[in-house]
């Protein structure tokens, strides 16, 4: 009997979060992403011979391994060990913003996302046999892990993106400055954050990441409650993270709102396209693999 | 500009609500945690001016709104002519009396009255509350009604035969619309505005209730051909009934019309036949014979040609016909009195009887009157003034309170007012007594005297009806004896009176005497209606013969005819009328017509439009508030989440 399971990449967070802990669901999501494809182009394919394993529909025929199905009377396609070519960092915001969610529990809070969007692409990264490393930052570096390869490194990652906590402000710029000082080696960035920082200072220290001849993708996190306004009427609204309130009627500013995160995003494309930075807009509803596809966009690019 | 519901302007308090919350609401709102603060602040500082603008273009269309549905709950009425007026209290007077029967060219004038009379009910709203009077029927009950109702009721209605009393309805719709207590009031007077609806001269009138209720008369309608001709009395036997078996005249005298339009035809028809037919010139009359009858009741009627006004063309009659009466003598009535019955009795016209017989006894000096109680009886003062306490003591005995005094006045006196069917004007009296009685005793004076002192009285208090005269039936006492007029008034005391005399025809709308005993009284359309005999019959709407029953026995039959006043064509002018009903408006042409009634309008209702009106601005309220960041959102690339 045939029973047919929804592919975990395709579902909502909502529904993901109920899945498991960050290992478990980035792994669900992971295959399932991959499965989805109809080949595995990231999957090395070197000389040096690796593992064996079972094939799965949109594998290359040529890397059958017809001895096996002699013996076996199943198919299996030879995988190999690609030569490690490329070193991603991955840089986390943890400011308290990435702590909220407009409507919990039903929607998980940014920082849940970036958790697992990160873990998501760091096993996506190893399995391709890169390096990953990860910095969580707020007004300064508050976690970092140097990129290495290898299932160890995947478990220390997991370990310690579970172990994130959103407080703090976010002074991005300090942090991405301080992080560009010590990425020495070219590699791909990959920044999850709110983007609730000073625009400017960060555009530039992203510019300046994309100076130091690194490549850039950054996952601009939104949630769907920052889009629209909540239904109040009037409401004092505060920010978490400097305790800033401002009143507003929000039936007078619904549309200039909307109209303003509009512009923001916008400001952020065009300022960001231009040089070269991968700029993606996530929308913390949806599912992960709408993130990982445009991670695989820019990794076809990168070669 | 006014309202007719100004206790609804409160509502517009109402506006204090937006301004509260502009002012104050925002204050106390909740705490949002919101980390995308810096967009709203961004939005703030972008669009400060333009969010303050449509905050206060919000308040003054939230504000406006209110003002508006107080408005419309407050009816404004804005200046100017319109249909809306307050809660009003109307009166239609319908003059539906015999002459707006009248027809002129192609409609009868109650059509022509009925369409004023709804033309001036046009702007009526059913807030308004409406009685119409029938001019015609004085007695029909005033109901209030609404303007649908009074509609079909003035469509019903039909000439009524009657005089119309416009004065009597004038001060009742006054009343009405006095007393109904309302916001407005006024009286519609539609009639055709005939004298024979006024008192004939102005008089002044106390200042009654509802004297300032204004009243707008209809005076549109031609004039028309006023030489109305109709048939002014029919009448049979100069006045005496019909004795059975022999014959009799009815003299038919009409007037009005053109004399110098020729001889009009005259037919008579009793029992339903034609017993007979003259060619009659207005202003003049004719005699038809009339009978043999036997004894019982004749009915008929006399008509001529029928002209324009049809309802006067016609006139009833219904009488006794008796065999002739007896006559008997309980004393010395003198050689006149003697001479006078042996006139009589050689005519046919009596009989002369014992006093236990007879139908009629004369009682010289009150001779005898208790002997037969039952017989109408005739009380001749004596010449001899000694023997009045002997005449007061048989009256009293006879259970009368009316007596004989000596001390009347002396010397001569001629006739003032005679009610005897005879002409007694040459009549003088040298001799007299003063017949009185206590106050409210039962009696009428028939003639009395230039010096004002009654002659002849009849009296009904007794077992049977009496007539008392006031001076000894000789040449001493007046000249009577020896006038033209002796047999005659002694042929209508035995014949006329002693008979019970020929009823005077009642008018149509007036009030019919029954005979004491009726329980029932059929009218000329055959309706039968429950009466008591002790009361009269005022609803004669209808001229023609009443039939009066006891059970199933016929007692009595009664002509009610139209009356003569309303075939007199005459209406009044502007000045005359105003000297009878007061101050009024008087129009005459329908434009001034739909004007004048309902002279509390106050312009045009605005409810519709203020209602409409709010409707568009919170419509506009809704589309101000959901606007803004569209037209901005559409001129910039939006990125797309992945």
């Amino acid at each position: 009997m045939v029973r047919s399971r929804r592919r975990p990449d395709l579902m909502d967070p909502s529904t993901l979060a109920q899945l498991g802990g960050v290992e478990l669901v980035a792994r669900e999501v992971v295959e399932g992403f991959l499965m989805g494809l109809h080949r595995s182009p990231h999957r090395g394919f070197s000389a040096e011979f690796a593992e064996l394993r079972m094939y799965q529909p949109g594998d290359d025929l040529r890397y059958i391994d017809w001895r096996m199905y002699g013996r076996s009377d199943r198919f299996y396609v030879k995988q190999f060990e690609e030569e490690t070519n490329l070193r991603a960092y991955l840089l986390v915001d943890v400011s308290a913003s990435m702590g909220w969610s407009s409507d919990p529990p039903a929607l998980p809070t940014k920082l849940w996302y970036a958790r697992h969007l990160a873990a998501a692409l760091s096993l996506i990264l190893l399995r391709q046999g890169d390096t990953v490393g990860l910095s969580a930052f707020h007004d300064e570096v508050v976690d970092r892990l140097p990129p290495r390869g290898g299932r160890r490194q995947w478990h220390e990652l997991v370990r310690r993106l579970s172990g994130l906590e959103a407080t703090g402000g976010t002074q991005a710029q300090t942090a991405l400055r301080e992080l560009a000082v010590r990425l020495r080696r070219r590699g791909l960035v990959i920044l999850l954050s709110d983007l609730l920082v000073d625009p400017e200072q960060t555009r530039t220290a992203l510019r300046f990441l994309r100076h130091r001849g690194h490549e850039v993708l950054v996952f601009h996190l939104l949630d769907p409650g920052e889009r629209e306004l909540p239904a109040a009427a009037d409401a004092r609204f505060v920010d978490p993270e400097t305790d800033a309130e401002l009143q507003v009627s929000v039936a007078d500013v619904r549309s200039e709102y909307r109209a303003a995160v509009t512009d923001a995003l916008a400001e952020w494309e065009r300022s960001l396209r231009p040089h070269g930075i991968d700029y993606e807009v996530v929308d913390t509803g949806r599912p992960l693999s709408l993130a990982l596809r445009a991670y695989l966009r820019k990794r076809e690019r990168l070669g | 500009m006014s309202f007719l519901s100004p206790w609804f302007l409160l509502a517009a308090t109402a506006v204090a609500v937006p301004l509260a919350l502009h002012l104050f609401h925002r204050h106390e709102s909740r705490r949002v945690v919101f980390p995308a603060l810096r967009y709203l602040l961004r939005t703030e500082k972008e669009h400060a001016r333009r969010i303050r603008l449509r905050q206060l273009l919000l308040l003054l269309l939230r504000c406006a709104v209110v003002v508006l549905l107080a408005l419309a709950g407050a009816r404004l009425v804005v200046s100017g002519r319109g249909a809306a007026h307050p809660p009003t209290a109307v009166v239609v007077i319908l003059d539906n009396s015999l002459s707006s029967g009248r027809v002129l060219g192609e409609d009868r004038v109650l059509d022509r009255l009925k369409a004023a009379a709804l033309d001036g009910l046009a702007a009526a709203t059913p807030e308004d509350r409406v009685w119409v009077l029938r001019a015609g029927e004085p007695w029909d009950v005033a109901v209030p009604a609404t303007p649908d109702e009074a509609r079909v009721r003035i469509r019903t209605t039909e000439p009524s035969g009657a005089r119309g009393d416009l004065q009597s309805a004038v001060r009742r719709a006054r009343q009405l619309v006095a007393d109904a207590d309302m916001a407005a009031g006024e009286v519609h007077l539609v009639s055709d505005l005939q004298a024979s609806g006024f008192d004939p001269t102005p008089r002044e009138t106390p200042e009654a209730e509802g004297a300032d209720v204004p009243v707008v008369v209809w005076a549109g309608l031609e004039a028309g051909p006023a030489d109305n001709r109709y048939l002014l009395e029919a009448e049979i036997g100069g006045g005496l009934p019909p004795l059975a078996n022999r014959r009799t005249e009815i003299a038919v005298t009409l007037a009005g019309g053109d004399p110098q339009g020729g001889e009009v035809p005259v037919r008579l028809f009793v029992d339903g036949r034609v017993r007979g037919a003259a060619a009659v010139v207005p202003g003049a009359a004719a005699v038809l014979p009339v009978g043999p009858f036997p004894p019982g009741w004749v009915e008929g009627y006399v008509e001529a040609d029928p002209d324009a006004l049809r309802d006067d063309d016609r006139r009833w009659f219904a009488v006794p016909v008796r065999p002739p009466p007896t006559v008997a003598l309980s004393g010395d009535a003198g050689v006149f009195v003697s001479s006078a019955l042996d006139v009589l009795t050689d005519a046919g016209r009596a009989r002369v009887g014992s006093p236990a017989s007879a139908d009629v006894l004369l009682a010289p000096a009150g001779a005898g009157l208790d002997a037969v109680p039952d017989a109408r009886r005739v009380v001749l003062a004596p010449a001899d003034p000694s023997l009045l306490p002997a005449v007061n003591r048989r009256l009293a005995d006879a259970g009368l309170d009316w007596r004989l005094r000596a001390d009347a006045g002396g010397g001569e006196a001629g006739i003032a007012e005679s009610a005897v069917p005879v002409e007694l004007d040459a009549v003088r009296v040298r001799q007299r007594y003063l017949l009185e009685a206590p106050a409210g005793t039962p009696g009428t004076v028939l003639v009395r005297l230039s010096d004002g002192t009654p002659w002849i009285v009849a009296v009904n208090g007794g077992r049977a009806p009496l007539l008392l005269v006031g001076s000894p039936l000789d040449d001493q006492a007046s000249s009577l004896p020896v006038d033209a007029a002796m047999v005659p008034l002694v042929e209508w005391i035995v014949t006329g009176w002693g008979a019970g005399g020929v009823r005077a025809p009642t008018q149509v709308g007036g009030a019919l005497p029954l005979p004491s005993a009726a329980t029932e009284v059929e009218t000329p359309d055959g309706t039968r209606l429950p009466v008591d005999g002790s009361l009269e019959l005022r609803t004669t709407r209808l001229a023609g013969i009443y039939r009066a029953f006891r059970g199933d026995s016929l007692l009595e039959l009664l002509a009610v005819n139209p009356p003569v006043s309303e075939s007199m064509l005459a209406a009044l002018t502007e000045d005359e009328a105003e000297a009878r009903l007061g101050e009024m408006a008087w129009v005459d042409n329908p434009d001034r017509w739909s004007r004048e009634t309902f002279t509390r309008r106050q312009g045009y209702e605005s409810w519709r439009i203020l209602l409409a009106l709010a409707l568009v601005l919170l419509l506009l309220e809704t589309w101000v508030a959901a606007s803004g960041g569209q037209r901005r959102s559409s001129a910039t690339p939006v990125p797309s989440p992945s």
